[in-house]
């Protein structure tokens, strides 16, 4: 079922083409994921992670071994923009990227300049980064009508952000508007991983959900956490 | 009998022709000669030849047995330095077995060496090119301007992508799209679509402008048109891969 998803002991990093999506789970947090983007710049042959890590925080690191990594099935042609796809992103928004439960739009934000991000929209989690690098990109990973609207967890997820952002101090107009987000559907990381795991895209939720709980219990087994 | 200063002496007794009254060494008149019989004895020059030979005998014993020492020493000194040749001979065919060892090694080297060599040089031409592209990129900064007549940044991006740097040409050609979208100049984008010739440009090339351009697709007015062109190009080519342009179109 997981046969695409790979951990860098099974599959070294160097066999991944343009891109891949990673995903690792949280030291501190049991049981939550983290995703982002690896993209390979084939100029400098250089692979980087891009992954909004938290508010503001949008991140272009060296791969790490505790992350799984799952080409998503594209062609390579495709894969190889979704690359020059991150850079740019990277490139474009310097300031970083603020922390939500914002939908990704594929439409850039002539206000703001960025990819991703649009006017009315908040801010991201990693995972709906992920989503909308993709969607941006062409390629949507997922059928969001598809999406449950609220799952067990996800609303005391939301609010345990929301503390964090409160202890981080954010500013006050942004809390006030992540509370009024409480509630919104929530992409979790293993979702993504899974979009990416399936045979065909956008995937739908009940193609999804089976390989993100395959996918969180390799990750446990194999103990990527980082 | 012819004059003889020593006389004839034989062993055993006999006459003898000796000078008279004179002791060896005289010398009489010839014809003033006795003769006389003296008993048989060792004479004196006899004695005299023994003793040197025995002397001689002694000395070439002593002689040899000092040089026979002397020879024993070399011989054992001899010995010795042959005994170091033969360590030395033996560490050398070792180091010569290990430097044998070594030399596919070092032909290996060699070898990556040259390939490096011929790298670098490719490398050198490619930055020189570079040099190129950016001196040329820096004299048509002003693309971007309204009315400014320079060379579109696509031509350098083909450029590049022509020298094996697509990565770098998607870096150029997202960047610029990007700038342009985000000033609002989607005048600038329609003209760079329409003078865009996909028959010049690679597939990675023009898939770069489709996807640069996707989130401005409702406000590009050739996106379209260029869509139809690009995919009509590509069939051409024999380069067409399922979902190749999916989720690129223009209108959704």
């Amino acid at each position: 079922m997981t046969a695409r998803v790979h951990t860098p002991q099974e599959h070294p990093f160097e066999f991944i083409e343009h891109v891949a999506v990673a995903i690792t789970l949280l030291r501190e947090r049991e049981g939550q994921g983290h995703v982002g983007i690896f993209h390979k710049d084939e100029t400098t042959s250089e692979l980087r992670m891009i992954h909004l890590a938290w508010h503001h925080s949008l991140k272009n690191s060296r791969p790490k071994s505790s992350y799984a990594w799952i080409s998503p099935p594209i062609p390579k042609r495709r894969a190889r923009q979704v690359a020059a796809f991150c850079r740019r992103v990277y490139r474009a928004n310097a300031l970083g990227i603020p922390y939500a439960f914002s939908q990704a739009t594929d439409c850039f934000d002539q206000q703001t300049g960025a990819f991703i991000l649009g006017p009315d929209r908040n801010g991201l989690t990693c995972a709906s980064f992920v989503l909308g690098v993709f969607q941006s990109a062409g390629l949507p990973l997922i059928q969001y009508g598809t999406w449950p609207r609220i799952r067990d967890g996800d609303e005391e997820w939301q609010r345990l952000i929301l503390s964090q952002l409160k202890e981080d101090e954010a500013s006050t107009e942004h809390i006030r508007r992540v509370e009024s987000e409480v509630g919104s559907v929530r992409y979790r990381p293993e979702d993504v991983a899974g979009a990416a795991a399936t045979e065909r895209l956008p995937a739908s939720f009940v193609q999804v959900q089976p390989l993100a709980e395959a996918i969180l219990a390799k990750l446990h087994s194999d103990g990527l956490l980082t | 009998m012819k004059r003889n200063i020593f006389g004839t002496s034989l062993v055993g007794g006999r006459f003898h022709d000796i000078p008279m009254g004179g002791s060896i060494g005289s010398v009489m008149p010839y014809g003033e000669r006795t003769r006389s019989w003296s008993p048989p004895r060792a004479p004196a020059d006899s004695l005299i030849v023994h003793t040197l030979q025995q002397v001689l005998a002694e000395m070439n014993s002593t002689d040899l047995a000092t040089e026979n020492q002397m020879l024993k020493a070399k011989i054992a000194a001899l010995t010795e330095l042959c005994d170091e040749f033969d360590a030395l001979r033996d560490e050398l065919s070792k180091r010569v077995e290990r430097l044998r060892r070594m030399i596919p090694k070092y032909r290996h080297l060699r070898k990556a060496l040259k390939e490096a060599h011929s790298k670098s040089r490719a490398i050198e031409a490619e930055l020189a090119e570079l040099k190129k592209i950016m001196a040329e990129n820096e004299k048509n900064r002003g693309d971007f301007d309204p009315g400014h007549k320079g060379k579109p940044f696509v031509e350098h991006a083909n450029r590049l992508d022509k020298i094996g740097q697509t990565d770098a040409a998607l870096d150029l050609i997202y960047d610029r799209i990007d700038t342009l979208l985000v000033k609002g100049k989607f005048e600038e984008v329609d003209s760079v679509l329409r003078d865009a010739d996909p028959k010049r440009l690679s597939v990675d090339i023009l898939l770069g402008l489709l996807t640069s351009t996707l989130p401005a697709r409702t406000k590009l007015s050739t996106r379209a048109k260029f869509f139809a062109e690009v995919e009509r190009e590509i069939r051409r080519r024999d380069q067409w891969e399922d979902g190749l342009l999916t989720g690129l179109e223009s209108q959704p």
